[in-house]
């Protein structure tokens, strides 16, 4: 009796086992298995599943959904526990911090599969090697020994070989502030960022309270995107043309270094910038304890009269503000030389890559091909085709009447069969590594990002926004405007890359730049709240003594060898394709 | 023969003899011992290596005694560590301290007559132990900011201050702040103890002394103190041995940059080096002072009950 029950038990065992066998090892290259694919993302502000309408034409095209991991609260922690467990995901999204040291790192550990191997790129992703062969020939030299391609650069532009400036959208560093109540003080001129002060103070006489009666700063800032240093202290280095590598600033066009923490350095004068702002109550005193998402929230209520940040700034310029007259624009600041980027046919060093243990790379690998393709550029970035948009009888891509409620209104609720939630909810929340939306698509004639179709371009400009164009010799964007007043630089710094091998920071520095970090970030936000001056240099000096001690030089000299490898390979680029 | 024979089945009815059942019964927990810790000491090992993520041990490169080297031979190294160890010492000592008010509490609820009010304190009291510290934050965060908290709203509307408190983001009296947070978390669950080693205590003494004609203070004084005096002393040994191990998640959700100076401790420090820095190596340095040190404030301790009471763990 017993062994007839255990042996008929063990036959269904067998009999389940063979069904399923086949089925896993047929549908790696169909579609009927649907795929949670795991993302591993540096970039992603988010975490979870995908939801809304990209979920629903994921759906449709390739029978999956995006389960995001987010490393970006807290820095890179996530990615050191990511690489212990063995597996970093399907679809590994790594951002360039480091000078890509990350991917080095991965690619070393035997985590990233090679898209070149077993003809994958050939077979499922031909329109790469076709559009964008740079982006190809970069991940070879780069990273590959001349044939192995690891990763996929962002922000590509086909081959075109001009350095043009990315001059599409908004500058994403920038002095903006409330354009309105700036023209009610009769446009004040701003030399330096202490030129901001007195402007702000004057702003907020004219607007302490907003429409609820809470009581509005000139500033709000957040902690949790601090690093090797407070994020905020270095938000003014892009403004004045220079990148951080860590402690040391690389300029946008000339092959001079400053140390971060130099004698009135820009790090240092924006501490005192906000400890003054603190000191006159101008400064949001929850901005230690706060996260972005937090001054995201004061920014759409109306809190913040001023910010560095464009895609929080754009939070306060609803269509209804517009409307009343009221908008967060770039104020022209004359002694600004802002790091102005240019297109990046070699692609950006934000990458996309396949995980080795990746369950389909075929089909990982057609997704990429789609987003690297001129139809699915257009759908990522502005929404399903005939719903959102269209092309009219010329060709030229238009918005839909539901394309344009979901201009006006991000927040516009979807129809549930378009994929229901907020269009907001709906948008992209992982695939960041694509092509460069502000470039003219080949097939189209006109670029990918709906702000600068004709059609959109073309529509009635708010009165508030006209005025700030015709102050701004008649820009519609705040890069035209940057170009227009020459308070722009034109950088390839990013567009580099190098053949030489990545300088890796060995992991006994890495321990002490860890704690130098900390100690840096300590110290800036408690200098920004110092009751006097005394105190404020007191606690700078403490700063720069304890990080010293710490081996802060140390680290500036290995962040030396950085930018000296971008400075040649930014001769080198210049020197072949520059104009 | 027969008692032979009916021991033999005795033994083969039970499989095994009986001083190898008790054995068997302690396994399972010698297992588990073994297995949560004194496994994990193994991991020691990565404190003589350079590990990086991904790697395995055998790949990376073996540095001996470069790290321990590292934190002695820098002088703000050792600086950062001391910092760490006298936040870590100073909020566990007020939490020993604290610790004498929960028998208090238990005396005190034991002592409250109406059974619904008894009930209900006792309820209330404990349920915060089941509140994860990250909605304490949550919590936290609502009653105090600067902007719209509702201390700060009261105290304004009341005014008894012309400007909000940044409570919060203060480094003042930190480790005060983060005493009482704790104690209003678990006082009510670490009555639970004292309330059963009360309940344990013989009612005839009770009867006794009321015959004896002491009063309800004197009863409490000379018969409850000293029933659940042996309660305190083996919690109060346990509380010093985990001095070191004051847990960091109550500390992780409130530090910022202000207050990071004298919030970190031993625990934090070590997730913020290796989990958030990467340095795993280095973590696990600092990680194994821990275990020393706390091993030798156990031995002190037990030595010190040994010579004061009599009595001692071992």
């Amino acid at each position: 009796m017993k062994t007839k029950k255990y042996l008929s038990l063990l036959m269904a065992l067998v009999m389940a086992l063979g069904v399923m066998l086949p089925v896993t090892s047929l549908a790696s290259t169909a579609h009927d298995e649907y795929w949670e694919i795991q993302i591993y993302s540096e970039l992603a502000n988010y975490s979870g599943l995908q939801t809304g309408w990209l979920a629903k034409l994921l759906k449709d095209k390739f029978n999956v959904g995006f389960n995001i991991i987010s490393s970006t609260e807290g820095g890179s922690d996530r990615f050191a526990t990511q690489m212990i467990s063995g597996d970093l995901g399907d679809l590994v999204f790594l951002s360039e911090s480091n000078s890509q040291e990350h991917l080095q790192k991965a690619i070393d550990a035997g985590l990233i599969l090679d898209m070149a191997a077993d003809g994958l790129l050939d077979t499922y992703a031909p329109n790469i090697a076709e559009n964008y062969p740079l982006v190809l020939y970069r991940a070879r030299q780069q990273f590959g020994d001349g044939e192995k391609v690891y990763a996929l650069g962002a922000q590509a532009v086909p081959t075109t070989q001009k350095l043009e400036i990315d001059g599409g959208t908004d500058s994403w560093w920038g002095p903006y502030g409330r354009w309105d109540l700036y023209a009610q003080l009769g446009y004040p001129e701003i030399n330096d960022i202490e030129d901001l002060i007195p402007v702000f103070q004057a702003m907020h006489d004219l607007e302490p309270v907003n429409k609820d009666g809470e009581s509005v700063y000139a500033m709000s800032l957040w902690k949790d995107w601090d690093g090797a240093n407070m994020m905020a202290g270095g938000a003014f280095f892009a403004i004045f043309g220079w990148d951080a590598y860590q402690y040391m600033l690389a300029h946008a066009t000339e092959d001079i270094m400053a140390d971060m923490l130099e004698d009135n350095g820009i790090y240092l004068r924006t501490l005192k910038f906000y400890y003054d702002l603190n000191q006159l109550g101008l400064l949001d005193p929850d901005s230690i304890t706060q996260t972005f998402s937090e001054v995201t929230t004061k920014e759409q209520t109306g809190r913040v009269l001023f910010n560095w940040f464009n895609p929080i700034k754009t939070n306060f310029n609803t269509q209804e503000r517009l409307s009343e007259g009221k908008a967060m624009l770039l104020l022209p600041m004359t002694s600004q030389t802002n790091y102005g980027y240019t297109a990046k046919p070699y692609g950006y060093p934000r990458t996309v890559s396949i995980g080795a243990n990746c369950k389909y790379p075929e089909r990982a690998m057609e997704i990429i091909s789609w987003v690297f393709s001129d139809e699915g550029m257009m759908e990522l970035y502005n929404g399903p085709k005939d719903v959102i948009w269209t092309y009219n009888e010329a060709g030229e891509p238009v918005f839909t009447e539901l394309g344009w409620e979901t201009y006006y209104d991000q927040m516009f609720e979807m129809p549930e069969e378009f994929g229901g939630g907020t269009f907001f909810e709906g948008s992209n929340k992982g695939f960041y590594t694509t092509p460069n939306e502000n470039f003219t698509l080949a097939s189209t004639g006109y670029p990918t990002i709906h702000r600068l179709w004709p059609s959109v371009l073309n529509k009635d400009m708010a009165p508030i926004v006209q005025d700030w164009s015709d102050h701004m010799g008649g820009a519609l964007t705040s890069i035209q405007a940057l170009q227009n007043r020459g308070n722009i630089l034109t950088t390839v710094n990013q567009a580099v890359f190098s053949t030489e091998p990545t300088i890796m920071m060995d992991e006994m520095l890495q321990q002490k730049f860890n704690q130098i970090g900390t100690v840096i970030v300590q110290y800036s936000w408690k200098m920004v709240y110092a009751a006097d001056d005394a105190e404020f240099n007191m606690l700078q000096a403490e700063m720069i003594e304890k990080a010293k001690g710490l081996g802060y030089d140390e680290v500036l000299a290995y962040n030396k060898l950085l930018v000296e490898q971008v400075y040649r390979a930014r001769k080198d680029m210049l020197e072949q394709i520059g104009d | 023969m027969k008692s032979s024979r009916l021991v033999a089945r005795d033994s083969l009815r039970h499989g095994i003899p009986e001083k190898y059942k008790l054995f068997l019964m302690l396994l399972p927990f010698l297992v588990l011992v073994l297995i949560f810790s004194y496994l994990p000491l193994l991991g020691w090992r990565y404190a003589f290596y350079i590990f990086k993520p991904g790697f395995s041990l055998e790949q990376s490169q073996f540095v001996g005694w470069y790290w321990f080297e590292s934190i002695v031979s820098n002088s703000y190294q050792v600086a950062e560590i001391k910092r760490v160890i006298v936040n870590t010492l100073a909020i566990s000592g007020l939490g020993l301290l604290v610790n004498c008010i929960a028998p208090i509490f238990a005396i005190l609820l034991n002592e409250i007559r109406c059974r619904k009010f008894r009930t209900s304190v006792q309820v209330l009291t404990t349920l915060p132990n089941f509140i994860s510290w990250v909605l304490v934050y949550a919590v936290a965060f609502a009653l105090l900011n600067v902007n719209n908290g509702m201390v700060n709203q009261a105290l304004l509307a009341l005014g008894w201050i012309d400007k909000p408190l940044n409570i919060l983001a203060s480094s003042k009296n930190v480790w005060l702040t983060m005493t009482l947070w704790s104690m209003w978390k678990g006082l009510g669950w670490s009555a639970i103890l004292y309330l059963a080693a009360i309940a344990g205590i013989d009612q005839e003494l009770y009867e006794a002394a009321k015959v004896d004609g002491a009063s309800r203070f004197q009863q409490t004084l000379h018969i409850t103190l000293p029933g659940i005096a042996p309660t305190f002393l083996v919690l109060l040994v346990m509380a010093i041995a985990n001095l070191l191990n004051n847990g960091m998640d109550q500390y992780y959700v409130f530090q910022n940059a202000i207050n990071k100076s004298s919030i970190e401790v031993l625990d934090l420090y070590v997730y913020n080096i290796s989990i958030l820095g990467g340095s795993f190596s280095f973590g696990t340095t600092v990680s194994m002072l821990k275990s020393i040190i706390s091993l030798g404030l156990l031995l002190v301790a037990n030595g010190a009950a040994k010579i004061i009471r009599g009595s001692s763990i071992f």
